[in-house]
């Protein structure tokens, strides 16, 4: 569904990316994993059409999107969560989720795809009429997956969603992109939390320093010893 | 309480409501695009002019100039904007920029109007002149007329940026553009349209001037003194600020000039500007926290 071909990119003369290739099946979980600075977030990035590739391409479903601009792509069913949620602070919950249910194809199914969300959500429904930035860091990471559901993905990118949170609240999260990728929903979550996203996944990819070093089952890298090494510190 | 002093306040919260529709273009583009557009006060000037023309040469109600000066003024604006897109201007070039424009419309204005006043006549301008009293107060039509004018404005743009696709997708520009692209935000098309909307409101303030006032090319300078109080004081691009702001400013001055003279009037409106500057540099009328 997903075909990313030999992707290289950075910013400026500064190169963060070299030669990366990954694909993401129909339904599948897919999982880039890595350390800080690794390049995963120009990686997604590139997909949504946030940042400009050096050289590659990004091909899903046959099209090709590796030219077109973040909401041409957004369109096409690749939403990307990124870093940091990067919510609309000033805006209530309603209003971020209408923001990603702006572009016509989504908006016409605007009312079911709310109802939806807040059924996976239902802090969000709670908290409709609250701005954004005064939400917990939980709750604002559940409105902004809750904002790219709303544009109704088939592809959904999610950037390092663990990142601040409690260890309970992670787990509600997991569980709740599991309960989406079961609905028919592929994902590529981006994580640093390696071994809840290995569980996660059914596919994983390990990035450093702007290659892919290992990839392949995500159950076969959870055993993996030179991983457990690098990673979870065993 | 005395007559003059009454009469003072209510004429002050009355011209207050003009001094908004004046603000609200500024306040708008100000607070949403990053843009200061000093070209609205040669489209106020414009307005009024146009009105002047259109009354003049037609001789109808130049109430009937709304017709023209609203669409007229959306186009301006929009041409505006659409330039600072294609250059990519920051604040501070949007400024210079902007004051450029302001120099040629004023000679262009001087060009076809001349320096000398020119006034509506009073047989197709019924307003002017026109007033009733409530107790010992006089309410002037005209003024009557710019704050319902106002008032229409300032609610019915905070419905827009609250409750619209139109308004939220402004609002999400403000906060993160590039995300609000991602979601399929045209963040160029929604700030032609805004600016379009704004500018529309400065020419229309011209029509309510050209109503009860004589028009020189020059009226403008004193503008600048009122204008940029109001926006500051009502928080960029909140309109329903720019309108509590107008109504501040106005009642304010009017009460110094009768109190103390004229000339305290600008001075008390700078007082008020730079103890909000120093209290509330958020505005008065902004919630903590939003920007
Ligand atoms: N806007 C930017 N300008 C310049 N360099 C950048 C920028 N963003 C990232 N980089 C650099 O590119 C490299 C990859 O960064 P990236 O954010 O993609 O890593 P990451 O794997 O997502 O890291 P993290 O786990 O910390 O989010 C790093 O060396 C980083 O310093
Ligand atoms: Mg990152």
């Amino acid at each position: 569904m997903l075909e990313v071909e030999g992707i290289s990119g950075g910013y400026g003369s500064a190169q963060a990316l070299r030669d990366v290739s990954v694909d993401v099946g129909d339904g599948e979980i897919v999982t880039l994993v890595g350390p800080t600075g690794a390049g995963k977030s120009t990686f997604v990035n590139i997909i949504a059409g946030l940042h400009r590739a050096w050289s590659g391409s990004v091909t899903f479903d046959g099209q090709d999107l590796t030219a077109l601009r973040p909401a041409r792509v957004c369109q096409q069913g690749v939403v990307i969560v990124p870093e940091g949620r990067r919510l609309f602070a000033d805006l209530t919950v309603t209003d971020n989720l209408d923001i990603g249910a702006y572009h016509p194809a989504a908006r016409a199914h605007r009312d079911d795809t709310y109802e939806w969300v807040c059924s996976i959500f239902p802090i969000l429904a709670e908290r409709r009429n609250q701005r954004a930035g005064n939400l917990s860091g939980g709750e604002q990471q559940m409105v902004a997956i809750g904002r790219a559901l709303m544009a109704r993905p088939r592809l959904l990118l999610l950037d390092e969603p663990s990142l601040g949170l409690a260890p309970v609240i992670v787990e509600t999260i997991f569980e709740v992109i599991r309960n989406i990728n079961e609905t028919g929903t592929s994902i590529l979550i981006v994580e640093q939390n390696v071994v809840e996203a290995l569980e996660l996944a059914s596919r994983a990819y390990v990035l450093e320093d702007g290659r892919i070093v290992r990839h392949g089952d995500a159950s076969e890298l959870l055993e993996d010893e030179s991983l457990q090494k690098a990673y979870f510190g065993m | 309480m005395s007559d003059v002093l009454n009469q003072a306040i209510v004429s002050g919260l009355l011209i207050g409501g003009l001094y908004a529709v004046m603000s609200v273009g500024i306040s708008l583009t100000w607070g949403a695009l990053r843009i200061i557009n000093l070209a609205h006060f040669s489209f106020i000037l414009l307005g009024a002019y146009a009105t002047y023309q259109i009354s003049t040469s037609l001789e109808i109600d130049p109430l009937f100039a709304l017709l023209v000066v609203i669409p007229a003024g959306f186009l301006a604006g929009a041409i505006m904007q659409i330039f600072f897109e294609l250059t990519k201007v920051d604040e501070f070039q949007s400024l210079i920029i902007s004051f450029g424009s302001v120099i040629i419309l004023q000679s262009i204005i001087r060009t076809i109007w001349t320096a000398d006043f020119r006034r509506i006549d009073r047989d197709i301008n019924p307003y002017e002149s026109m007033s009733f009293f409530v107790g010992d107060v006089a309410i002037q039509v005209p003024l009557l007329l710019a704050f319902g004018a106002a008032v229409g404005i300032a609610l019915g743009t905070s419905l827009l940026l609250s409750r619209s696709y139109f308004g939220k997708a402004v609002r999400a520009i403000v906060d993160d553009p590039q995300i609000a692209r991602a979601y399929g935000i045209d963040n160029r098309r929604v700030a032609v349209v805004l600016s379009g909307l704004a500018t529309a409101f400065s020419a229309t303030a011209g029509v309510f001037i050209a109503t009860f006032q004589s028009l020189s090319p020059s009226i403008s300078l004193g503008w600048f003194g009122i204008v940029f109080p109001v926006v500051i004081l009502g928080g960029l691009g909140n309109a329903v600020g720019a309108l509590g702001a107008g109504v501040i400013v106005g009642v304010a001055a009017g009460v110094a000039s009768v109190q103390w003279g004229p000339l305290s009037a600008s001075l008390v409106t700078f007082l008020i500007l730079i103890a909000a500057l120093l209290f509330r540099p958020q505005g008065l009328f902004t919630r903590q926290g939003s920007s």
